[in-house]
């Protein structure tokens, strides 16, 4: 391999675009000579000094104009809708499916319930023992036991 | 709290969601105006494309066919707005008829006076590099990006990148006198 060969590899392995196994031959060359040793101290060295370059701020002026872009909406319905189904599962940690069943259910429980509760054949059974019959038993015992 | 990908802020940019759409821009502004500065030499210039990538970033979210590879996206659009600025730039030197030394010509000698400390001197070397070479050295050198990457964002092969970023080297090395 020629020098510049040489150089254009230890450029690729400063870069990490080499493999170790074929670097070998680099530096096998590189210990005998002063040109290819020097282009290697001189790319790192230009490395550093890179690195040192501060960055340059970004202005309010370009946020302002980058903000103020306006976005065509609703152009993905379809994805959209993917879209929250993604982020129910991501923020509750559970599918869309599971919390759509789980209020299917919650409802279907209410409707059963109000139903059971206003059918005419049950209605005068739990009236009499549970919300009439039952506080009035106890409050006269209790004010019973206090008189004696 | 988890950050969310690029892939899920572009998907809600594609929903018309602005606060993604901000967040892309956050993540993403400083790197890109940093390049595009010292691509071209010209803040303002550099304010043009990165305003110009995310306008087409608003406009063809749709078309962006690997969300994954949303930062190679946004870095080759923006090499693109600064050099189609850039050669904007330079057709309107030279219909003014000025004789304005721009700062991409290329073998201009190192002017030491203009570039007292080092960091000056070697940004002031970059910017005298052929445009070829001082992308590939700015994409590898400030992000850290594979010669694959840099590829991609430039048009080219990656041993071509290869071959471009050594020559890059030699030649900045030159200008430094090192
Ligand atoms: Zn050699």
């Amino acid at each position: 391999m020629s020098c510049m060969e040489i150089q254009e590899g230890i450029s690729a392995f400063i870069d990490d675009a080499v493999p170790e196994e074929e670097a070998g031959s680099f530096f096998s060359h590189i210990a005998d000579c002063e040109e290819c040793r020097r282009f290697l101290q001189t790319s790192v060295r230009m490395r550093g000094m890179i690195a040192r370059i501060p960055e340059p701020g970004v202005t309010p002026h370009l946020d302002a104009r980058v903000l103020a872009i306006a976005l065509p909406a609703g152009r993905s319905g379809g994805k959209a809708r993917r879209l929250v189904s993604s982020l129910w599962q991501q923020r509750l940690g559970v599918p869309l499916p599971a919390v759509a069943a789980g209020i299917a259910l919650i409802v279907l429980s209410a409707l059963v319930s109000a139903w059971l509760w206003l059918s005419p054949a049950r209605a005068p059974e739990q009236e009499v023992v549970y919300i009439f019959g039952m506080p009035q038993i106890e409050v006269y015992s209790g004010t019973h036991a206090d008189a004696q | 709290m988890q950050v969310p990908t690029d892939e899920l802020l572009l998907e809600e940019v594609r929903g018309g969601n602005t606060e993604a759409f901000a967040a892309l821009y956050r993540r993403y502004r400083a790197p890109l105006f940093a390049f595009c500065s010292r691509l071209t030499g010209n803040r303002e210039h550099a304010e043009d494309a990165v305003h110009e990538s995310f306008l087409k970033l608003s406009r063809s979210a749709d078309g962006i066919r690997s969300p994954g590879a949303l930062r190679t996206w946004l870095f080759r659009v923006a090499r693109n707005e600064s050099l189609m600025i850039r050669r904007q730039n330079r057709k309107i030197v030279r219909l003014a008829e000025t004789d304005i030394d721009t700062p991409w010509e290329e073998n201009t000698p190192l002017t030491l006076l203009e570039a007292r400390d080092g960091a000056a001197q070697i940004e002031y070397a970059l910017l005298r590099l052929k445009t070829e070479y001082r992308e590939v050295l700015l994409l590898r050198e400030f992000e850290d990006l594979s010669y694959a990457e840099i590829a991609q964002i430039t048009g080219s092969t990656p041993s071509a990148v290869k071959a471009r970023i050594f020559k890059a080297r030699k030649a900045l090395a030159q200008k430094l006198g090192l």
